[in-house]
């Protein structure tokens, strides 16, 4: 029998994980992605890369449902996504099923974590080429919370995150516009977020907002191109103001 | 003893049992419910050890709920009462479970359905079926007052009289019992028949 005992991730010399980082190179290269809290609404957004006219586009869902309250969007590798995703949702039942209560935002981002952390110290396994964005409402007390996680094994709570193909632009944008906000306001600062980085129009974002009430509700392509129209107006609103001259003196 | 039973109406399914928690000679609660809802679209009844009834019955539900989640959507009901059926009979052999379930489900494509498994794992579709000492009295209702495509007055006046004969015909008779209905609004609780009331702490 072959011997998978021989570690793939290993130190360098000053102290950095390269399989770890050339994963994150992986994320960077994946598509983007942005998670936008607010205050009983959660959202995600994900580009979509133009899909081949043969391809069937239902078929290629991003956004995914952990549970009925918790749901997650990964950029990077897909194939490893598809494997995280499947332990996460057996998670969330066993969970269900041993302490008969839903799981909440932070456990099930700490197991997602710690999935992605011992794939970076184990015999003959590569780690896993995705962050995640995880949101969900804590089934108790209703408090909305957004994860992060990433191929080391790291995770943290944002008000407001992206990752993927020019995640930092996308970040700088929510950092410099980010204010507490609820229902529509938050999902437009999300689609903002994403019209940063990537071609406007519905066909080519991802949205889905999930709120306590509801769960998860994917945005059709109509709606997100009706937002996006409005986002276009006030934009185009904002440049008119500024270039007008001020009437009062 | 447990009784359990349940037939198929005009698009909906109806299944009753009993509702009393019994040790030896000790009745622990009576009113113990012991019709599970499966998902939006099934109720289990199951009738067995409780220990077993409780462990199965959660398991198979939040497998079904993993399927929901893996595929975007829900099991029918032929394939969860094929997949309970399969569990048990992987079990069989090593570890079994005591439990014995009737399975009532409605699918939007093909109307309700109901399903009989035993915990040897036999599966059969069936219109009506009974568990415990109380299916030879509710059988032998059913057999007489059932037809096909009751409508739910009808078959809960049905249930009714099997309740009546199982008070007034097993020794040990359960005196509560908890119906409950699936149709194609869903799995609900339906009604309650009390004879004794659960006493209230005071």
């Amino acid at each position: 029998m072959a011997r998978y005992d021989r570690a793939i991730t290993v130190f360098s010399p000053d102290g950095h994980l390269f399989q770890v980082e050339y994963a994150l190179e992986a994320v960077r290269k994946g598509n983007a992605a942005v998670g936008v809290r607010g205050t009983d609404v959660v959202v995600l957004g994900v580009e979509k890369k133009s899909t081949a006219k043969l391809q069937d586009a239902r078929s290629v869902r991003k956004i995914v449902s952990l549970d009925d309250h918790i749901a997650l969007v990964c950029a990077g590798l897909k194939a490893d996504a598809r494997v995280l995703v499947n332990r996460a949702r057996i998670e969330c039942q066993s969970h269900r099923l041993t302490v008969e209560d839903p799981v909440t935002v932070e456990y099930i981002t700490r197991y997602i974590a710690g999935l992605q952390q011992k794939y970076t110290q184990s015999g003959g396994v590569r780690p896993f080429g995705l962050s995640t964005l995880i949101v969900g409402f804590d089934p108790y007390t209703g408090v909305p919370s957004l994860y992060q996680t990433d191929p080391s094994g790291a995770f943290s709570a944002w008000k407001a995150n992206a990752t993927g193909r020019n995640s930092n632009s996308m970040r700088e944008f929510l950092e410099k516009n980010y204010k507490e906000t609820s229902g529509q306001e938050t999902v437009k600062l999300a689609i903002r977020a994403l019209l940063e980085v990537v071609e406007s129009g519905g066909k080519n974002i991802e949205i889905a907002v999930m709120t306590k009430e509801h769960g998860l509700r994917q945005l059709e392509e109509a709606e997100i191109d009706a937002i996006v129209a409005e986002i276009e107006a006030e934009k185009a609103a904002a440049e008119a103001a500024k270039k007008a001259p001020p009437k009062e003196t | 003893m447990e009784c359990v039973f349940g037939l198929v109406g005009n698009g909906f399914a109806i299944v009753a049992a009993d509702t009393s928690a019994v040790h030896s000679i000790l009745v622990h609660k009576s009113n113990e419910d012991k019709i599970m809802i499966l998902d939006s679209h099934k109720l289990i009844a199951a009738s067995g050890e409780p220990g077993d009834r409780v462990q199965f019955t959660e398991y198979i539900q939040k497998n079904v709920a993993l399927y929901q989640f893996r595929n975007g959507i829900p099991l029918t009901a032929v394939a969860a009462a094929n997949f309970t059926r399969g569990e048990l009979a992987t079990a069989l052999r090593k570890n079994p479970y005591f439990v014995n379930i009737l399975l009532a489900g409605y699918d939007k494509e093909t109307g309700p359905s109901l399903y009989y498994i035993d915990y040897i794992a036999t599966l059969h579709k069936v219109e009506k079926g009974a568990f415990g000492y109380g299916s030879y009295f509710s059988l032998s209702m059913m057999d007489r007052h059932f037809h096909s495509g009751m409508s739910v007055e009808e078959a809960i006046d049905l249930v009714d009289k099997c309740i009546l004969e199982i008070r007034s015909r097993l020794v040990v008779a359960p005196p509560n019992f908890v119906i409950k209905i699936v149709d194609k609004d869903g799995a609900r609780e339906y009604a309650w028949r009390e004879s004794v009331k659960e006493a209230v702490a005071v």
